[in-house]
Formats: C-alpha cells, sequence, structure tokens
C-alpha cells in the first residue's frame, strides 16, 4: 500500500484587541451587539469614505512580529485586494501584498511526546476583516459590526504535516498571541481563526500534490477535523487515480461539514494594487526598540528560566507558564513570600488552578492575590495552621475575599499544638473508642492514622498531626487491655 | 425681484450680508428663483435643497441680528457637484446606480462651507463618477448646456458647476478636478476654477474616481471668490490620509501683494499638443490660434504688472503623461466602483436574482453608463497580475518621470526658479455637443494642459482671458507649485483687474 | 485587416472574462460596442511601453512627495460611535431584523 505525506501550510488570521478597528473609530469588539449598530461610513464601504489607520494596530502587529523573530519592515505599505463579495463592502479588502509590516521568522512548536517542529513564517500583514454573514433561508444575511477590525494575517511555509501538527501549533500561536497581549485568541468569536493549504502526495515524491485551500476553521477540533477529512479525502481520490483538483473549501461550522465554494476562474486575480488613500507605514528603528523594550518575556523563555533558575520539574514549568498571569502569580507569590519554588509550586497547581478552574476567572483576576498565597504558605510552614486548614483557607480567602490572617483569628484556626489541648482530646477519642483500642494493643498498629484523623476532626484540623501521632502513641501504650467490651 | 444680486461675487454677496443691506434669506430667495429661471436652459442642477437652504439662511440671519459670528461667506448660497456627499440630501454622483441614495454623512468640504457660512442650495450635475470631460456621461438628462451658447458643452466633468456659476447660480460651486474636471469646464463657460495641491482640501466624502489624483476645488465668478473659497476649504483632515500638514495662508489678503517681481514661465511644449502617433514618434498638433495670443496677451499683461517673463521653458515630459494617466487612473477607477453591489445603498436591480454574483450583475448593468463600464474593464484589463510590472509599475515610474519636470523648473535653486508657469487651459474653446466645428483629436486630447498636473500632484487655475471673436469664453492657466495656491491666484488676480481695467477703458 | 487582429489587445475570451470580473451583464449589442471602444483606448499602451525610463527613477503612489513631517500622524486607538448608524442601514434596499440580505451565494457540499 502506498504511503502518503500531507503538507500543510496555515494562513492564521489573529484578531487584533485593540480598543477600536483598522481605519475607523467603531469598537473593535463588538460580540453580541445588535447587527449593523458598530458601523460608520469607513467600514461599510459608504461612497466617499476614507481609511484611517489605527495606531494601536500597527504597534501590536510589529509586538507580533518581534516575538516570532520576524524582520519588521521599517517601511510597509497598504494595498487593496480586489474581490465583489457581500461581506467586503468596499468590493477590495485593505491588506498588504508584497511590502508586509514583517518577513520571516519562525515559531518552535512543542508537541506532546516532546518533539519539537520549527514551523517557519512567511510573512505577516495587517489587514481588514470582513464582515460576518450568515445563511438563512435561502438568503445570507450581513452584519458588519465586524467589518474592519485589524487582523493580522501571519502565514507559514508548509513546514507542518498532520492535522495534530497543525493543532498543536495553533494552541501554541493561541498561547503566544494571548501572553503579549495583541489578541485574546478566542476561536469561538473568531479571533483566531485559520486557513489552511493542505496537499497529499505519496512519500518520497519529488513534488508536493496539488494543494487545497480549506478556509474559515474556526476550532482547535475544527483544525483537526478538517484537515483529516481533507487529507482522506485527497487520499481516496489519488487512490482512485483521479489527480487533486485545485479547489476552495470552507469549513461550515454550524454543519461541521466541508463545502465547496463555486469555481471561479481557475486562478482568482485580486489585482493588488497600492492603496491611494494611505500613505506607507513608516516605523523608525527607535519605535521598534521602544517595542521590544516593553515585550514580555515570552512563555517559552519563561519556561526555561522556571526550570532554571527555580529548580522546577519541566511538567511544573509547563503548566505555570500555560498563560501570562499564572506564571506572574508565581513569581509574585514568590516575591511576597520566602517559601521554596517547589513548594509554592505544588500550592499552584493544586489549589490555585483549582480555584481558576472553578471560577473561571483568570489567575490576575482571582480574589485570593499571590499576597495571599504566600502568606497561606507561611501559615502552614510556621505551623500557624495545618496544611489541611491551609487548603481550606485558599478557597475561604476567594471565597470572602478576606485576608488570610484575618479569617484565621476570626474563625479561631490556628493550629493547636499546645500539648495539653491536644492531650485532652485524644484522651476522649481514646476513651470513647475501646474496641479500636483493643484491636491496637493486638497489633493493628495502622489504627494509629485512624486515631489521629479523629482528633484532627476533632480539633477542626486544628491539631499539629505530628504532635498529635506522638502523644497518641504514647497514650496507647500505657493503655490497659480493656476487657468491658468483651 | 433684488435681480441684482445674483451677479455680484461672494465676496460682495456676503459684504451686503454682513452690513445688512440684503438678509441672507432675501439673498437666498433671489439666487433660488434666478436658478430655477436659468436652469430651464443650462440643466447645471439635479436637486434644489431649497427647505435646508431656507432653514439655514433664517439660521444665518438670527445670527447676524444677535450679532454671532456668522462666518466670512456668511448667507453667500452656493453649490456643490453632485459628487460630493450631503447628509440627507440625495447624492447620485451622476449615476443611476445610486438614484435616491441619502449619504448619512456630509462630505469635508461642505463642513467648512457651512462653518464659513455659506448655504448649500443645489447640486449640480456632472460626468457619471466624474468620468468624462463634457457632462453627456451623466445618467441625467438633459445634460448642461454652456450659458454662452446652449448648443454647446460646458465641458466637464463639474459641468453643472460651471455652468450655475456663469449664470449666476450661486457665485460659488464647488467641484473636483482628477484630469482638468474644474479647469476645462471653468475655462469653456468664461469662470474661474481651482484645482489646488493633491492633498491641501480634504476629500473626504466625495465619492472618488482616481485616489491618487482626485482633488476638490472652487468654481467661482471671481479670484477673489476662489481666494475666499480656498481659506474655508484648506487644510489638513484627519479623515483623510493624504492630506498635508502644511499651514494654510490668508489667500484673499495674498491677492494684494501682486506679481511685482514674479517669474512666470512659458513653456512651447504646451503651447501645441503632442501626440504620439502609429509609428511611434509625436506628432505635434497646434492648438486653436485665438487662445495661444490669449495667452501672449496674458503674459504681457502680467510683465506689464511686473512679472518677469520667461519663455523656453522645457516640458518635456508631459507628453508621456497620457498614456501612464491612463493606467493609473483606469485601475483606481475600476476598484474605487467595486463598492456599488446593490447590496447597501442606491438602486436594486428591477429584476429577481439569482445568487449574490447575480445581484452585483444585474445591478451594476442597469445602474452604470457606456463610459463608466468602459473605464471598468480597461481598469480590469490593465491591472491584470501579469501585467502589473509593465503597465502599472511603469506607470507609476512614468508619473516620477512626469514630476520631474515640474520639480525642475519650480526649484528655487535651479535654472527657471519659476512661480507660476502659465498655459492654455484647454486646446479649444467650447465645441458643440455635435462636435462639427472642431478637430476630434482636439477634444480628445482636451485635458493634455491638465491632467499631467493631476498626475504630479501640483496646483493650477484656470481663469478668463477674453473671448475668441465668435464670443465664447478663453480660459488660461496658471500652474504653480506644490502648496502654492497662493502665487497662482496672485497671477490670476493681477490678469482680472487688468482686464477690467482695460474693459473699462473700451 | 491582420494588423487589426494584432491591436485587439483585449479578445473576445479575454474581454469575456473581464465582463465577468466587473460583475456586469452585457446585451450583445452593448458587449460589441465595449469591446470595440475597450480595444480602441487600449492601443494607447503602446505609447507607456514607448516612455524612455531612465535607471533611478522610481515607482510613486502620488506625484508630490510626503516628507515625513508634513504627513498624517496615525490614528489614536479611540472609540468615537457614528452617530447616524440607522441611516446606513436605512439605504439597504434588503433589511431584514437589521442585517443587510444578499441572494445566496452558489455553493455545493463536498463531505
Amino acid at each position: 500500500m502506498t504511503e502518503y505525506l500531507a503538507t500543510i501550510g496555515l494562513e492564521t488570521h489573529i484578531q487584533l484587541n485593540t480598543k477600536t478597528k483598522a481605519f475607523c473609530s467603531c469598537r473593535a469588539d463588538s460580540w453580541n451587539d445588535t447587527p449593523n449598530s458598530n458601523i460608520c461610513p469607513i467600514c461599510t464601504g459608504q461612497p466617499g469614505a476614507l481609511p484611517s489607520p489605527n495606531a494601536e494596530m500597527v504597534r501590536k502587529a510589529v509586538r507580533l512580529c518581534l516575538s516570532v523573530n520576524a524582520n519588521v519592515n521599517k517601511v510597509s505599505y497598504f494595498d487593496r485586494k480586489n474581490y465583489l463579495y457581500a461581506d467586503m463592502p468596499n468590493g477590495y479588502q485593505v491588506t498588504q501584498n508584497d511590502q508586509p509590516i514583517g518577513t520571516g521568522g519562525f515559531l518552535d512548536v512543542e508537541m506532546e511526546d516532546g518533539n519539537r517542529i520549527r514551523v517557519h513564517i512567511d510573512n505577516l500583514h495587517m489587514e481588514e476583516d470582513a464582515g460576518k454573514t450568515r445563511n438563512e433561508g435561502g438568503v445570507r444575511l450581513i452584519d458588519l459590526n465586524r467589518s474592519g477590525v485589524p487582523l493580522v494575517e501571519m502565514v507559514t511555509k508548509p513546514d507542518l504535516h498532520s492535522a495534530d501538527e497543525a493543532a498543536a501549533y495553533l494552541m501554541q500561536l493561541r498561547q503566544l498571541i494571548r501572553w503579549i497581549d495583541v489578541s485574546e485568541g478566542n476561536m469561538e468569536k473568531a479571533q483566531l481563526r485559520c486557513d489552511a493549504n493542505v496537499s497529499v502526495a505519496p512519500k518520497g515524491a519529488d513534488h508536493p500534490g496539488r494543494k487545497c485551500e480549506i478556509k474559515n476553521i474556526n476550532s482547535i477540533e475544527a483544525v483537526r477535523k478538517a484537515i483529516s477529512f481533507e487529507i482522506e479525502r485527497q487520499i481516496r481520490e489519488l487512490e482512485a487515480g483521479h489527480s487533486v483538483e485545485q479547489w476552495t473549501i470552507e469549513w461550515d461550522n454550524d454543519a461541521k461539514e466541508l463545502r465547496k465554494m463555486r469555481s471561479k476562474e481557475d486562478n482568482v486575480d485580486y489585482r493588488f494594487f497600492r492603496e491611494p488613500n494611505l500613505m506607507p507605514v513608516v516605523i523608525s528603528d527607535a519605535r521598534i526598540e521602544a517595542i521590544r523594550k516593553d515585550m514580555p518575556e515570552l512563555p517559552w523563555e519563561r519556561r526555561k528560566r522556571f526550570m532554571s533558575e527555580y529548580d522546577l520539574p519541566s511538567y511544573d514549568a509547563k503548566l505555570l507558564t500555560a498563560d501570562r498571569e499564572t506564571s506572574e502569580y508565581f513569581e509574585d507569590t514568590l516575591k511576597a513570600g520566602s517559601a521554596d519554588p517547589k513548594k509554592v509550586s505544588n500550592w499552584m497547581m493544586n489549589e490555585i488552578l483549582r480555584i481558576i478552574h472553578g471560577s473561571g476567572c483568570s489567575a490576575g483576576k482571582l480574589k485570593i492575590q499571590p499576597k495571599d498565597l504566600a502568606d497561606i504558605i507561611s501559615l502552614v510552614e510556621n505551623k500557624t495552621v495545618s496544611p489541611a486548614v491551609g487548603k481550606q483557607l485558599a478557597d475561604m480567602v476567594q471565597d470572602s475575599g478576606k485576608r488570610p490572617a484575618e479569617i484565621v483569628q476570626e474563625q479561631n484556626l490556628a493550629m493547636v499544638n499546645d500539648s495539653e489541648a491536644i492531650r485532652s482530646i485524644c484522651r476522649n477519642i481514646i476513651d470513647g473508642h475501646p474496641k479500636e483500642v483493643n484491636s491496637y494493643l493486638a497489633g493493628k498498629e495502622t489504627l494509629l492514622a485512624w486515631f489521629t484523623g479523629q482528633v484532627m476532626r476533632e480539633s477542626k484540623g486544628k491539631a499539629d498531626a505530628k504532635l498529635t501521632g506522638q502523644i497518641l502513641k504514647e497514650m496507647l501504650s500505657i493503655c490497659p487491655v480493656n476487657s468491658e467490651g468483651e | 425681484m433684488n435681480k441684482e444680486f445674483v451677479h455680484l461675487t461672494a465676496w460682495e454677496q456676503a459684504h451686503l450680508v454682513r452690513t445688512g443691506q440684503i438678509s441672507a434669506s432675501e439673498l437666498l430667495a433671489a439666487v433660488l428663483e434666478h436658478a430655477a429661471e436659468t436652469n430651464k436652459n443650462t440643466h447645471a442642477f439635479v436637486t434644489f435643497c431649497e427647505k435646508e437652504a431656507k432653514e439655514k439662511a433664517c439660521e444665518t440671519d438670527r445670527k447676524l441680528s444677535a450679532g454671532e459670528e456668522a462666518g466670512p461667506l456668511a448667507g453667500v448660497p452656493y453649490t456643490a457637484k453632485d459628487v460630493f456627499c450631503t447628509r440627507n440630501i440625495r447624492t447620485t454622483g451622476g449615476s443611476r446606480i445610486l438614484s435616491g441614495w441619502l449619504p448619512p454623512y456630509n462630505a469635508a468640504a461642505v463642513e467648512r462651507m457651512e462653518k464659513a457660512g455659506a448655504i448649500l442650495f443645489g447640486k449640480t450635475n456632472c460626468d457619471e463618477f466624474a468620468m468624462g470631460g463634457t457632462g453627456e456621461n451623466s445618467a441625467w438628462q438633459p445634460v448642461p448646456c454652456n450659458p454662452y451658447d446652449f448648443e454647446r458643452t460646458t465641458g466637464g466633468s463639474s459641468s453643472g458647476s460651471a455652468a450655475a456659476v456663469a449664470s449666476g447660480a450661486g457665485a460659488i460651486s464647488l467641484g473636483t478636478d482628477t484630469g482638468g474636471s474644474i479647469r476645462e469646464p471653468a475655462a469653456f463657460c468664461g469662470v474661474v476654477g481651482l484645482k489646488p495641491t493633491y492633498g491641501r482640501v480634504s476629500r473626504w466624502g466625495v465619492l472618488a474616481f482616481a485616489s491618487s489624483m482626485d482633488t476638490v476645488g472652487p468654481i467661482t465668478r471671481s479670484v477673489k471668490d476662489a481666494a475666499l473659497a480656498m481659506n474655508a476649504l484648506s487644510g489638513f483632515d484627519h479623515r483623510d490620509n493624504v492630506t498635508a500638514k502644511v499651514p494654510v495662508p490668508d489667500y484673499a489678503e495674498e491677492l494684494k501683494r501682486g506679481v511685482c517681481g514674479m517669474r512666470i514661465g512659458i513653456s512651447p511644449d504646451l503651447l501645441q499638443l503632442t501626440i504620439m502617433n502609429e509609428k511611434g514618434d509625436f506628432d505635434n498638433v497646434p492648438i486653436d490660434p485665438e487662445i495661444t495670443a490669449a495667452l501672449e496677451q496674458t503674459a504681457a499683461l502680467l510683465e506689464k504688472a511686473g512679472a518677469e517673463i520667461i519663455t523656453d521653458v522645457p516640458m518635456t515630459n508631459t507628453k508621456y503623461s497620457v498614456p501612464a494617466y491612463f493606467v493609473i487612473s483606469r485601475i483606481e477607477a475600476y476598484s474605487n466602483l467595486q463598492r456599488y453591489d446593490g447590496l447597501k445603498y442606491g438602486r436594486p436591480s428591477s429584476q429577481q436574482a439569482q445568487d449574490m454574483y447575480d445581484l452585483f450583475a444585474k445591478s451594476r448593468e442597469e445602474g452604470f453608463g457606456h463610459e463608466v463600464k468602459l473605464r471598468i474593464l480597461s481598469g480590469l484589463f490593465l491591472s491584470q497580475k501579469e501585467f502589473y510590472e509593465k503597465y502599472y509599475r511603469r506607470a507609476q515610474r512614468a508619473r516620477a518621470l512626469i514630476r520631474s519636470d515640474y520639480d525642475r523648473v519650480f526649484d528655487p535653486k535651479g535654472e527657471y526658479r519659476l512661480d507660476v508657469l502659465l498655459t492654455p487651459s484647454t486646446p479649444v474653446p467650447a465645441f458643440r455637443f455635435d462636435r462639427k466645428d472642431c478637430d476630434p483629436l482636439l477634444i480628445r486630447y482636451a485635458d493634455q494642459f491638465t491632467s499631467p498636473m493631476n498626475f504630479a500632484g501640483t496646483p493650477g487655475i484656470s481663469f478668463p482671458a477674453g473671448f475668441t471673436a465668435s464670443g465664447l469664453p478663453i480660459g488660461i492657466q496658471a500652474a504653480g507649485y506644490d502648496y502654492c495656491e497662493d502665487k497662482i491666484l496672485r497671477a490670476a488676480y493681477a490678469v482680472e483687474q487688468l482686464m477690467k481695467d482695460s474693459r473699462g477703458a473700451v | 485587416m491582420e494588423k487589426d487582429d494584432k491591436e485587439q489587445l483585449a479578445a473576445l475570451p479575454i474581454f469575456n472574462r473581464l465582463v465577468q470580473t466587473a460583475a456586469l451583464k452585457l446585451s450583445a449589442d452593448e458587449a460589441a460596442q465595449l469591446l470595440a471602444d475597450l480595444n480602441d483606448q487600449l492601443k494607447i499602451i503602446r505609447q507607456l511601453e514607448a516612455i524612455p525610463l531612465p535607471q533611478g527613477i522610481d515607482a510613486v503612489i502620488h506625484g508630490n512627495p510626503y516628507p515625513q513631517e508634513i504627513r498624517c500622524e496615525l490614528r489614536e486607538d479611540e472609540w468615537i460611535p457614528f452617530e447616524n448608524t440607522a441611516e446606513i442601514t436605512a439605504q439597504a434596499p434588503l433589511l431584514q431584523d437589521n442585517y443587510i440580505v444578499s441572494p445566496d451565494v452558489p455553493h455545493q457540499r463536498i463531505a
């Protein structure tokens, strides 16, 4: 049987999280707004309207270029890409064709199995988004609220070879764009979406096969599905002795199916030419340097540093750098207390990530703040509270927004390490459970843990576990064998 | 009533209103009545906005009686070519595809005129999307006729604007000029037309023809009025990315400086048409001798006023302008017309559409006229990917070459150091609609003296410089360097004053 | 005659493609007239080819130069809502629940 190799290049559209659109002062984010309410003459293609480029779009585009090691072009141009479509109100899209803001660069993508793939970037260019269309009852309903939202299209070289690799690339890109705050990267809201160029050829063939373009894929799951479907379809065609036709295919996210677009000319000619209404985008070296200076440490850099500087295992470092706020939370906690990094990491992974998950808040928006976590860890470390109470404390801070020390005092949660008090609880427990005492004395020493548990319960977790164990052992050893129960 | 007021200049009208000799409402009523009357013959107008104008006139009168600031052009009725967006006032650009369109916003030029106190009372007919040189390409018939001879064209594309101003229907009209569309009709109708430097006046809200060359300027009956209108219109606008941050002088004040010591050039290359023939050689085609004579007379007047005339100025590359201008203007035009798809505004197709593409085709087929379709097809042909270097890029390079002519002659440290270059505005005076009395070549290349400046981006003013023996107006053009509208206005003003004196003497 | 054919820069198949891209539907008469006019006008292209373009003459987008100091700055990222959105949508020939309505786009299911 012939083995096939798929070759995939991705064109990702990254919606920038600017306040306003690319060329007008309408809001960039109008999710859930009434259709055609976030519009103006510019983004609806009114006769006579002219574009006015957004400074923040350019800044964020440069930031993205720098984050993927791309070369920022000091002079770049806006061009018109001409085509007629209902969601494109000017009949052309303002984009950057041959002299875009960024060229070259790469993103190293780590796969589940630890393998690393270097995905080369061909170019990054700024452009405006189209409006949204919806099929309903045989017509297309057009909403121009999204028309003109700034995008950076990031085009890879054909360096990917499976649906999984494409998905991993997208996930890492999503992490990056959120991390450097250029996009919310929410695929459900189409803030990150991609077109995939897929071709299949027998392994070892000189040329990759003819490629098909799948447009409009907007979830990681859809990327996996659409690309797998397309690879399978192309293999079926090849196995059947057909050649693959160069199609443009649209991913219908509602129906989860691929649809072939009406084949137009063999090769659509967009007739690019310079947008005469706009000046070239000129960026000085000083400006590039200022943007570079303002750039946060990137996720993979931070992950590496967490491993070397804090001696964290790779697993911990990866989890803690999944997003920028979590990683900052970790380091802020370290700064706020003197606990050792691995301990903080454990607390983060066990308690904070659990709370994040439960609350739906990002790390930076939790009520329990790094200082609180540091305080809780110290309270546990210096035995003011038991570890069990520490865990409870984390939830209580998150629920109430009060500081840990305040809660400990209010609710009298401080650990009991006064041996007399513990002794008295132990006495009660031993006296109350003659059967268990007998079993223990008969040699079932594992019951010691059970006794400890009872004491902890009685003390509402405040008893020092270690001390309790010692006292129990000592008291039990001098207990007479009790015959009453027999 | 008040018939005499309609033929006054804007400056005179503003003066009478400001000094209370006539109210803005009275002046408006007089102009409206006169415009309705003359329009029967000139067909200059497509829309009168009487109601809106009357409200504004009342407001102006109220302001003036209350002693409030009402602007330098307070109460002056004016018109705008139908390519200027006017909020809630029908704007069609001379095209069926925009019939009934009510723009949701005002053009910047309209806002600025309003801020200066002028009152818009009508929209003037023009070639469809300003594409043409006679007005005949308008969807709205009958097209404007020349007030000097109704059998003759007004020139174009700001046809109705020139006809209206020439016939006393408003002292100022806003026009647009992408290849001569202000200057040619001004010359044909015996009025003043100024095409500013590209980027001097905001194009916000002006229906686009060729975006790298479109300019907005005034058509007036006097040079001083053109200066006043330029005071109102000029300056940076953040909504138009190509407007320049260059200070705007008081053009009306500048007029007083005269032309003494100015260096004014005449180029032998721009006293004839130079046209490439079948073999690829250039033929020189003489222009109407009465126009050449008028140019010489104009130069003599300027010399008398103290200007220095330099007669051997080379403009050798302007002859290449025609093909390069053709390529750029057609490509930009076709793209600018892409937005007219029948979905968002204007008239939908009367036929049922099968699908989206069918709707586009039906709307555009019914909505666009022959010339516009031709320009779309030319633009599509010329912008094909495989011809990008051969046509588009080459035309862009030719543009730089043509521009270098202007840089050379206006260079203050160069050999010629011109302030103003004097050329004919057109090779012929207004020709007949039936074209019977005129060399078709001169009609075809009627924009030869004007379009190179749209290509170069430099300003020019066409001003009246006498009449032909048969009584048709002749326009002469003062061309200048970037942002030197003041200098060309001074030259035109000097000629205007001297000609008035000489007429007075006769 | 042969020479004339050569001068047809936009031959019929090319012309028909242009008409399709232009989104025009032409009657036979109108198409014939436009084809003739187009080819007549396109003759001018040979003049473009004949322009001597010395080295160092670079392509420009605008005729006049725009030194950086006179250029419009990029727009500040500040939300300024347009007040007449209803006047924009009111101009659409077909509106449904405030959506602009277009006939469907032809397509075909494949997987």
